[in-house]
């Protein structure tokens, strides 16, 4: 094992429980809001359609990047400072979030609307109708793209590199740049193609999973 | 359903939970303060000046270094800031402190080391920059503790020996560095080829992205002595001594890293430093002339570094 | 205005630099508009092949699938950029720029496609076969047209999604509009007055890729609804 090997490994490993971590945190939060999310955009009101519709739109509209910036950079200057993983963490489930509320909504309006109607003529109130027909028959239709999403989420964590915080990206990157600058090769290749190995034994579990259920929906 | 409904709730509640409990200590973005272990003081050193109230109530000096500007701020094999400014950083929170440890140190580049001091994730800058009057108008500089030029870096059988040969051609800066702000504007039509880290530059350097690497000459002779292939050509452009930054109208943490400076100066600390950092004496000689010491004061100059 | 440090809210540097930021939203709309109309053609092609289950090509399809949906854009881009070279493909920041989001697009739109004619209903193939249509000239007559524009909303998201991701050639400095910001922030300091301006275009531009998503939807909807 050439000597680069062992220092590299180890400090890209602790970035590597950085990104496990803010993965973690950031994929439940946007589950958890985005569910509750998109439940309201299924309600009659329209004022709270409109108003949860605007939150989805603009932290679905706006790259990520350029989120993670605004919140790094810009925030401290009216008075709101956070550290480097809250900053990442808050960026990423704004926009899981808002993703994750048109994931609910498309799920719970993919029910057909027989089952409704039918609900209705049967005297179920629209809590009642949401609770007993249309949310259990909404859940397996989530499912399928909640897993892609997550699965997306994980990989956005990667995006923290660009405010600094030190995952598994920005981890590689630093060894690749101190290799670089202590005069030997650059060892991009092996390094980034670990990264990029890393993510994929992660994701692709849960992507057939994913298509998994969506087999089992049709 | 129903009950499967809750459990995945509760769950994820709990996962919440435990993943707030474990995340409050993870915020990661800078290189760990260490670097050599100097020897703990008894307690802070006066220097004539208090403390800043913002840097006692942080209980740590937070600096923005490089970490990509050998041998002046890089990170080492340990992982660990290492170089003569990350040494001069120790040296302030032994000042402050009396621990040279009571360090924040946050890696920084030239194109985001304000952004980090105006969102006051950091309260100083010490990331070899140069003064400029531009520089000058969003930030404070203290007094100057080092200098150097823009000169280009090239490989050795290129045929570029001077900024003239560059028009019209591609050239790899760093993004908000002295030598890319000269370069827009002293040669309007060089194409910059901007990278945000060293290492990126130079590895394009050598992927032929660009005829020649601008930056400073401090920098580029420490990769030159490490690359066989690469050497420096061009006379100094944009020769600007090197200030510490900190926010406009900060006015107590200034003049405290003024009056620490000047210790500094009086006890050949810089001096001392830079011999152990820069151990080739041709190097050393070259540079002696910019190393505050006792009688040798560094002075910024009253008309634009920008000059074609 | 002023506000928290003496930090002084001004929009007006942003019309010194104005061709330069125009420069840089041309270079996102090139590598956007190149990348989405890849990704679309790459995406209809395999995806096809994928629905028609042709022996071996499915394989390879669904590795190509698989490693690109499973990974970060984001690393993708650094290996095609920073690694490559050194095993002798070196390419320039366009390149990797269009070459990034197609590829990536590409592969979610394989799947896109492929559940796409998939869910085309059965009865409609065997109702084909039984005509005497080929295999493959029932796909092309009755999957082909039903399939793509079943797709039609999912695959339209990811070019939406395309067109965002071109923010993350900052890590190449490759000269689009997310880059050209940090370059003038690095510059003039201006931190929050450029942030809201990107934030500002970005939006403005979704917005209208959405309205023109809705138009080509709408025209291209099943009738009867599917």
């Amino acid at each position: 094992m050439p000597p680069w090997v062992g220092p590299v490994a180890s400090y890209v490993a602790s970035g590597l429980r950085t990104t496990a971590l803010l993965a973690l945190v950031s994929v439940v939060a946007s589950v958890v809001v985005g569910v509750v999310l998109g439940t309201l955009l299924t309600l009659p009101s329209r004022v709270v359609r409109a108003v949860v519709r605007v939150y989805v739109e603009v932290w679905r509209g706006l790259p990520i990047i350029v989120i993670l910036f605004f919140i790094f950079f810009v925030l401290p200057i009216i008075g709101i400072r956070v550290d480097t993983f809250t900053a990442a963490a808050v960026g990423l489930t704004l926009w899981g979030s808002a993703n994750m509320a048109e994931v609910v909504r498309g799920a719970v309006q993919s029910v057909p609307r027989g089952q409704g109607e039918a609900a209705a003529a049967l005297g179920f109130s629209w809590p009642g109708r949401m609770r007993h027909v249309i949310l259990p028959q909404a859940t397996r239709r989530v499912l399928p793209p909640l897993i892609g999403l997550v699965v997306n989420l994980t990989q956005q964590t990667s995006l923290a590199a660009v405010i600094g915080l030190l995952d598994v990206l920005e981890a590689s990157q630093r060894s690749i740049e101190r290799l670089t600058l202590s005069g030997g090769s650059t060892h991009a290749v092996p390094i980034l193609g670990a990264v990029l190995g890393v993510f994929f034994v992660v994701c692709l579990p849960l992507t057939m999973l994913s298509r998994w259920f969506e087999r089992r929906l049709r | 359903m129903r009950s499967r409904f809750a459990i995945l709730v509760s769950a994820a509640t709990l996962l919440v939970v435990a993943a707030g409990c474990s995340s409050g200590n993870s915020s990661g973005s800078g290189g760990a303060a260490g670097g050599e272990t100097a020897s703990a003081a008894a307690g802070p050193v006066d220097v004539g000046v208090p403390v800043p109230d913002e840097v006692k109530s942080r209980g740590k000096l937070a600096m923005g270094v490089k970490c990509d500007y050998p041998p002046f701020g890089y990170v080492d094999e340990a992982q660990k800031n290492s170089g003569w400014e990350i040494d001069i950083a120790h040296e302030l929170a032994r000042y402050a402190f009396g621990d040279p440890n009571a360090l924040a140190l946050t890696c920084v580049t030239g194109s985001n080391r304000v952004s980090f001091l105006t969102s006051s994730r950091i309260d100083l800058i010490e990331a070899t920059m140069n003064y400029t009057v531009e520089r000058a108008q969003t930030i404070d500089f203290t007094t100057p503790y080092f200098d150097s030029g823009v000169k280009l870096l090239v490989q050795k059988n290129a045929g570029i020996t001077s900024f003239d040969q560059l028009a019209g051609k591609s050239v790899i800066t760093i993004t908000g560095a002295t030598a890319s702000l000269w370069l827009t504007q002293c040669m309007k039509d060089v194409k910059q080829v901007l990278f945000t880290e060293t290492s990126q530059a130079l590895t394009a350097l050598s992927q032929n992205r660009g005829v020649a690497f601008a930056q400073d000459d401090t920098l580029l002779l420490d990769l030159a002595a490490k690359n066989q292939s690469l050497q420096v050509v061009g006379d100094a452009k944009a020769d600007s001594p090197w200030g510490m930054g900190v926010r406009k109208g900060d006015a107590s943490m200034l003049s405290w890293v003024n009056a620490a400076l000047a210790h500094m100066q009086a006890a050949d600390f810089f001096w001392t430093r830079f011999q152990k950092t820069v151990t080739d004496s041709t190097v050393q000689q070259q540079f002696a002339k910019y190393v505050p010491r006792p009688g040798n004061t560094l002075t910024y100059p009253t008309s634009s570094t920008m000059s074609c | 205005m002023v506000l928290a440090d003496g930090y002084h809210f001004e929009l007006g540097f942003l019309f010194d630099h104005l061709g330069e930021i125009g420069a840089g939203l041309l270079r996102t709309l090139e590598i956007s508009v190149i990348g989405m109309a890849g990704a679309l053609v790459v995406g209809v092609a395999l995806g096809a092949l994928a629905a028609l289950n042709v022996p071996v090509v499915r394989q390879l399809i669904a590795v190509y699938v698989e490693v690109f949906r499973n990974t970060p854009l984001l690393v993708q881009i650094f290996f095609l950029f920073f690694a490559l070279p050194e095993i002798g493909f070196q390419l320039d920041g366009f390149t990797v720029g269009w070459l990034s989001l197609l590829l990536w697009g590409g592969a979610y739109n394989v799947e896109n496609f492929r559940a796409g004619f998939e869910a085309v209903e059965g009865g409609y193939v065997e109702a084909c076969r039984a005509l005497g249509f080929a295999r493959v000239a029932a796909f092309r007559e009755v999957v082909f047209p039903l399939g793509t524009r079943i797709a039609l909303p999912s695959v339209i998201n990811i070019l939406i999604s395309v067109f965002k991701n071109s923010s993350f050639m900052v890590a190449i400095s490759f000269p689009e509009l997310t880059e050209t910001a940090v370059n003038i922030v690095a510059v003039t300091f201006r931190v929050f007055e450029m942030f809201l301006a990107l934030g500002v275009v970005y939006l403005g531009l979704v917005w209208l890729l959405s309205l023109g998503a809705q138009v080509v939807e709408r025209r291209l909807a099943i009738p009867g609804g599917h």
